[in-house]
């Protein structure tokens, strides 16, 4: 308050009121004194100003209620309240100071502080009803209401011109034509129709108040004393008056009317504004909300504000079987009862929703709860029923045509919202195994060697290409203390970052059992006993383990269940293929009742090549794999080439084959050459 | 995409799981669901009949290791019929002859549980 009459002050604007209202004064005794016309109405026309003054610095108060029509009319009643009050007292008190028609300085402050009152007021009352005709208007409505304030305004002006003979009929015209303007700008009045019905019901109650002080003021106004009083202190003032309450009171008389007539519908009303609040929000739902659980609780509480029912659940078919989720405002135990029972009853397509009688099986089959009617929504994703909205009710009223039409929109909205979570999910789950692999390869790359070991009698070389997947591929090699070489080819089954920590515990083992054991196949059989307890049931391990003397040209080597090695001498091949079974399988007492070991003498420029099932199985887009005749015609025709000419070769040759084909298995091979004479 | 397809008929107290297609881990979960299927009915004999798979991956062979415990404690088996030569051959590597039974047609593996009730 003390900010804003010092920002007053700042302004001007008080000094402006001021002024003018001493100005009106003076105007007043010298021009009434005179009777001189053109003062009378340089006069008027400062009342005139006054009066805007006043409005102008209402409106941004008034406008703060603008939202609020009720606010609007209370305001309106307590200004009219107010105006009645100054009205009642304006004669005994000029009756107390015994004034009368006298100019005493006296009388000329009293007077202008009442008529300043009365003029506040209706500037208020003006506003008011500015506020409350802008209220909802969708439209530009401007030219209506403006026509009415500059008629309004003229009629006030010119109101002086009555005293004088022959000119009344100028007022009276502008009079006239605010009067049916102000009918005009009444005549339609639509913001009644977005209250609710307790709302509605307290405007009647406040629109009959009004009218009845409004006509009360008129009365007042038309008091022969009191128009007398106004009529000579500014004719202006007393038209501005008498009009408003005039548009007031036709404003609250259609407003009482409008009211009356929309209570009726009210409740249906707010119904369906309820519904559509419930629509809006779970449309906002599905940009929001993308966890399931807590989607199907908004769900169920929705559906029973919707339906005006008392409990609700969400049914989720998987297959055969049906699950219930989210019971609200029931009790699981009750809840999955009184399901089996509605669902027996239900026995559609589940294509359409269904509203199902209750009343004969109460008690027995709904665990003494008193439903009634239950309604059954399906819900469908891609043209397939993945589950059901079931909402019951208690007492007497069914669910109706209403129910069914809000029920499908809900459903479709429900059926959207839980899609988009379930997409979601997808995606996170996506990125996740993204991160997944990215974390898989990353291992897998620090498993293999970097580098193959470098022997003066032996020429090895290796190549490891990976699948996108991440398969399960591992070679290894290890320096043995006496010289030979220990090496492994292993291939664990699956993909993914279970096979990488597979792979990395089996480097583990055969380090450590390469550097205890000269056998292959103890190696084998002691890391079937130790990687096994990391295995799942359904997670096996084919490998090839072996030593090799760069000195002596003799490689041992034992085989879990992986694909045969090549030995290639001069252009004969032979599948070097002993029994065993993959690792993993069974127990080692029984794996070492197969598993046997193998020597081989490789003479100068054998060849001994070793590979992974990746190589062989490698599909072209007609889904026909690379296979092993194949590799043997390769292997045969390049056999004089070095071990890496060899390997191009074959690289090339795979690819080749696989071109336009994603590759689904880890591609490992492994090649040795003793060249020792 | 692969086709996978998996057709199930009981014959003398054996279930016969005919399977077709290519076996891999995309489609392993069918043949999963299959045999799942059967232990809920307290079928543990099974014959899988191989006469139309073309293709099976590591992972297919891993849905076969996954089954055989519960079969076999339950005194009943998964016997493997009728192999193509490619498919057989996969087996033959890695082993699996040593593990299960493999017979060149469903009949014999019928017979095999019939003459041998513990499996």
């Amino acid at each position: 308050m003390k900010r804003s009459l010092t920002y007053l002050l700042k302004n001007g604007k008080i000094q402006l009121l001021l002024l003018s209202i001493f100005g009106g004064i003076l105007l007043k005794i010298f021009g009434g004194a005179l009777q001189y016309a053109p003062l009378l109405f340089l006069g008027e026309v400062l009342q005139f100003f006054i009066v805007v003054f006043f409005i102008v610095n209402l409106s941004p108060y008034i406008r703060k209620l603008s939202k609020n029509p009720i606010a609007l009319l209370t305001g309106f009643l307590i200004a009219a309240i107010g105006i009645q009050f100054v009205l009642q007292v304006i004669e005994p008190l000029y009756g107390l100071t015994r004034l009368g028609e006298s100019g005493t300085a006296f009388s000329v402050v009293v007077t202008t502080l009442t008529h300043l009152v009365l003029v506040f007021s209706s500037a208020y009352l003006f506003g008011s009803l500015r506020e409350l005709f802008f209220l909802k208007q969708r439209r530009k409505v401007d030219v209506q209401f403006n026509s009415l304030v500059f008629f309004l305004g003229v009629a006030g002006i010119s109101a002086f011109v009555k005293s004088y003979k022959g000119f009344e009929f100028i007022h009276f015209t502008f009079y006239a034509v605010t009067i049916l303007l102000i009918i005009y700008n009444c005549a339609k009045i639509s913001w009644i129709a977005f209250l609710s019905k307790k709302e509605k019901r307290n405007v009647i109650l406040l629109t009959i108040a009004l009218i009845f002080i409004v006509i009360w003021n008129i009365i007042l106004l038309n008091d022969e004393f009191i128009e007398k009083l106004i009529m000579g202190y500014s004719p202006g003032i007393e038209s501005f008056l008498f009009l408003i309450h005039i548009y007031g009171l036709v404003y609250a008389g259609v407003l009482f009317f409008t009211a009356l007539f929309h209570l009726p519908t009210a409740e249906a009303i707010d119904r369906k504004n309820q519904e559509l609040e419930s629509l809006q929000y779970i449309s906002r739902l599905l940009n929001q909300v993308f966890d399931p659980k807590e989607l199907a609780s908004t769900v169920t509480e929705l559906a029973v504000s919707v339906c005006a029912s008392d409990a609700a659940w969400i049914v989720l078919k998987k297959g055969n079987e049906n699950s219930v989720i989210s019971p609200r405002n029931i009790d699981i135990r009750d809840c999955e009862s009184v399901n089996n029972l509605v669902l027996e009853l239900y026995s559609a397509s589940g294509t359409e929703i269904r509203f199902i009688d209750l009343k004969e099986n109460i008690s027995q089959r709904t665990n003494g709860i008193p439903y009634t009617f239950a309604a059954v929504v399906p819900l469908r994703r891609h043209n397939a029923l993945s589950g059901f909205l079931i909402t019951t009710k208690t007492g007497a009223v069914p669910f109706d045509e209403d129910d069914r039409s809000t029920l499908e929109t809900f459903a479709y909205y429900v059926a959207l919202a839980f899609e988009n979570s379930r997409l979601f999910e997808e995606s996170l789950e996506r990125e996740r195994l993204a991160n997944e692999l990215e974390v898989a390869r990353e291992m897998q790359q620090k498993l293999i060697p970097a580098s193959v070991p470098d022997y003066a009698n032996l020429e090895i070389s290796a190549a490891f290409i990976p699948a996108f997947e991440v398969g399960g591929d591992y070679y290894d090699f290890f320096e043995m203390a006496d010289g030979r070489l220990g090496f492994i080819v292993a291939d664990v089954a699956g993909k993914g970052i279970s096979a990488a920590f597979i792979m990395a515990e089996l480097k583990g083992i055969f380090e450590t059992l390469s550097g205890l054991l000269a056998s292959p196949r103890e190696i084998l059989l002691r890391a079937n006993t130790l990687i096994r307890r990391s295995l799942d049931k359904n997670q096996f391990i084919t490998a090839i383990s072996g030593i090799a003397d760069p000195l002596t040209g003799e490689v041992i080597l034992s085989r879990a269940g992986h694909p045969p090695a090549l030995h290639i001498s001069g252009n004969q091949i032979s599948e070097i293929q002993p029994a065993g079974y993959g690792l993993g399988l069974t127990a080692s007492a029984q794996l070492a009742g197969t598993l046997v070991e193998q020597k081989i003498i490789l003479r100068k420029d054998d060849t001994l090549f070793l590979f992974t099932d990746g190589i062989t199985e490698a599909m072209d887009e007609h889904m026909k794999d690379f296979g092993l005749i194949q590799i043997r015609e390769i292997l045969a025709r390049e056999s004089g080439k070095s071990v890496k000419e060899i390997q191009q070769v074959i690289l090339h040759a795979l690819v080749k084959h696989a071109e336009g084909h994603i590759q689904h298995d880890d591609i490992t091979l492994l090649i040795l050459r003793w060249n020792k004479n | 995409m692969a086709e996978f397809t998996t057709v199930i008929e009981d014959i003398q107290n054996t279930a016969v799981i005919r399977i077709s297609g290519y076996l891999d881990a995309h489609t392993a979960p069918k043949l999963e669901d299959a045999f799942n299927e059967q232990i809920l009915r307290s079928q543990y004999r099974i014959v899988i009949d191989f006469e139309n798979l073309k293709y099976i991956s590591s992972a297919g062979l891993g849905v076969f290791m996954a089954f055989i415990e519960t079969m076999r404690s339950n005194s009943g088996d998964i016997k493997l019929a009728a192999m193509q030569p490619n498919v057989f051959n996969i087996f033959d590597l890695l082993g699996f002859p040593y593990l299960y039974e493999i017979f060149p047609d469903t009949q014999s593996a019928i017979q095999k549980f019939a003459h041998n009730p513990q499996a």
